[in-house]
């Protein structure tokens, strides 16, 4: 943990101008805040509650950063980068925690069975542990993570479309744009880089059906997934649903829309190990990518009509990836 | 002088002696080459890939920090003279 957070110093030293003795202590402060689910005895309006716990979440840490250091507030990439080390310090700091507690009730009722269950799992810890520590430089860098396939695909697709129009300032962190591919009108949607920020894909999709009017007839959505052990790193699979991780809350909002209107959802996946998934993307995967880009035109060839509305989601952090 | 040596009070525990060694030693090996197996020197390079968006001239160099896909980078194609574009950041590894 102090490896890491020397690291963060070491790469903010010629960066900022701010205090690095209450810069540290004030990191060590974030990566104590506790996040309280909402209740759900109750479970009326629970993903409208998540929403804005998570929303509250991000912005708050957002201008904790910012106060921190305000000679960053310009440059806004690099506040989410640092936003998302954070977030990575924090979830160290409670699986260090966690275990530190199973250890010392162990040692403390004399119950060798709560060490053995630790040792069972360990391994599985390690494996998270390495790749949420390989990926503090990374996000400082701010290069794109394994994660970033989804919104690499839409920039790669992107460059295949004529008539790009760009829909701006719609939804927050969010790149929204229209364009032609094979006389089909294609809403492409992403986070907005090259910032380390997933956007709010849900709202641009609203905003998609909702704010334009329009009347998709195909949602296509592209995101790594963690692989099994023994499927291969950058393997594709195609599938359909939502394809999209975290708590839900997006996933839920999107398939509201989605069966609203009744646009069906196609899936295409791109199979990673966590590692992988959280540190610089490999060219495993940027090959991958490539191939994804290949598959989707043919998907929007092959279920789609000259003349139709097709919107395409990558869905991931875009750490590292423009627009 | 005529020394007693009860073969199984002194055979027996150097026996048993010696297969410990070896077992211990076999283990701590084995750990150590499983170790150095994964730490051996590696050679990573983490690159970004250019692309000319007029005749689609590729070029790979050197990873820089502040490089995002998407930026326009101060590299001029040498076949047009338009500046190239990053398209991809990517990491190689690879054992030495």
């Amino acid at each position: 943990m102090n490896n890491n957070i020397s690291q963060v110093m070491d790469f903010i030293a010629n960066k900022v101008s701010e205090d690095k003795h209450l810069i540290e202590g004030r990191i060590r402060d974030l990566m104590e805040m506790v996040i309280i689910e909402p209740t759900s005895i109750e479970p009326e309006g629970l993903v409208r509650k998540y929403k804005m716990l998570v929303s509250s979440y991000n912005d708050r840490l957002e201008r904790d950063v910012i106060r921190l250091m305000p000679s960053l507030g310009n440059n806004r990439p690099m506040v989410q980068n640092f936003t998302n080390v954070i977030d990575v310090l924090r979830e160290l700091n409670f699986i260090y925690k966690v275990i530190d507690h199973y250890y010392r009730l162990a040692m403390k009722y004399k119950s060798y069975y709560l060490l053995i269950q630790l040792a069972a799992i360990l391994p599985l810890l390690k494996e998270e542990i390495d790749a949420l520590n390989g990926s503090v430089p990374v996000f400082l860098k701010g290069q794109p993570i394994g994660d970033s396939a989804g919104p690499l695909t839409v920039f790669r697709f992107k460059n295949l479309c004529s008539g790009l129009n760009v829909i701006s300032n719609s939804v927050k962190d969010t790149y929204l744009a229209s364009c032609m591919f094979k006389d089909r009108k294609i809403y492409l949607v992403k986070a907005e880089g090259p910032g380390g920020t997933v956007g709010h894909l849900d709202d641009a999709i609203k905003y998609i059906y909702e704010g334009i009017n329009a009347r998709p007839r195909l949602m296509i959505t592209i995101d790594a997934a963690l692989k099994l052990e023994g499927e291969e790193s950058g393997s594709i699979a195609e599938g359909l649903g939502v394809a999209m991780g975290g708590i839900g809350v997006e996933k839920f909002n999107i398939e509201s829309v989605a069966t609203k209107y009744g646009t069906p959802i196609y899936a295409i996946l791109v199979k990673m190990s966590m590692p992988e998934a959280l540190n610089a993307m490999s060219k495993t995967i940027d090959e991958a990518v490539n191939k994804v880009v290949e598959r989707l035109g043919k998907v929007v060839e092959t279920y789609t009509e000259p003349g139709d509305e097709v919107v395409i989601v990558g869905v991931g952090n875009t750490i590292g990836v423009a627009q | 002088m005529l020394i007693s040596v009860d073969l199984y009070t002194t055979l027996i525990p150097v026996i048993v002696t010696v297969l410990t060694v070896a077992v211990l030693f076999y283990a701590v090996s084995r750990d150590l080459r499983n170790v150095l197996a994964v730490s051996g020197v590696r050679r990573i390079s983490e690159y970004v890939t250019l692309r000319c968006p007029t005749c689609g001239y590729f070029k790979v160099r050197e990873f820089k920090v502040g490089d995002y896909v998407g930026k326009v980078d101060d590299e001029k194609c040498p076949n047009d003279g338009s500046s190239l574009v990053i398209i991809g950041i990517g990491k190689e590894q690879a054992n030495a």
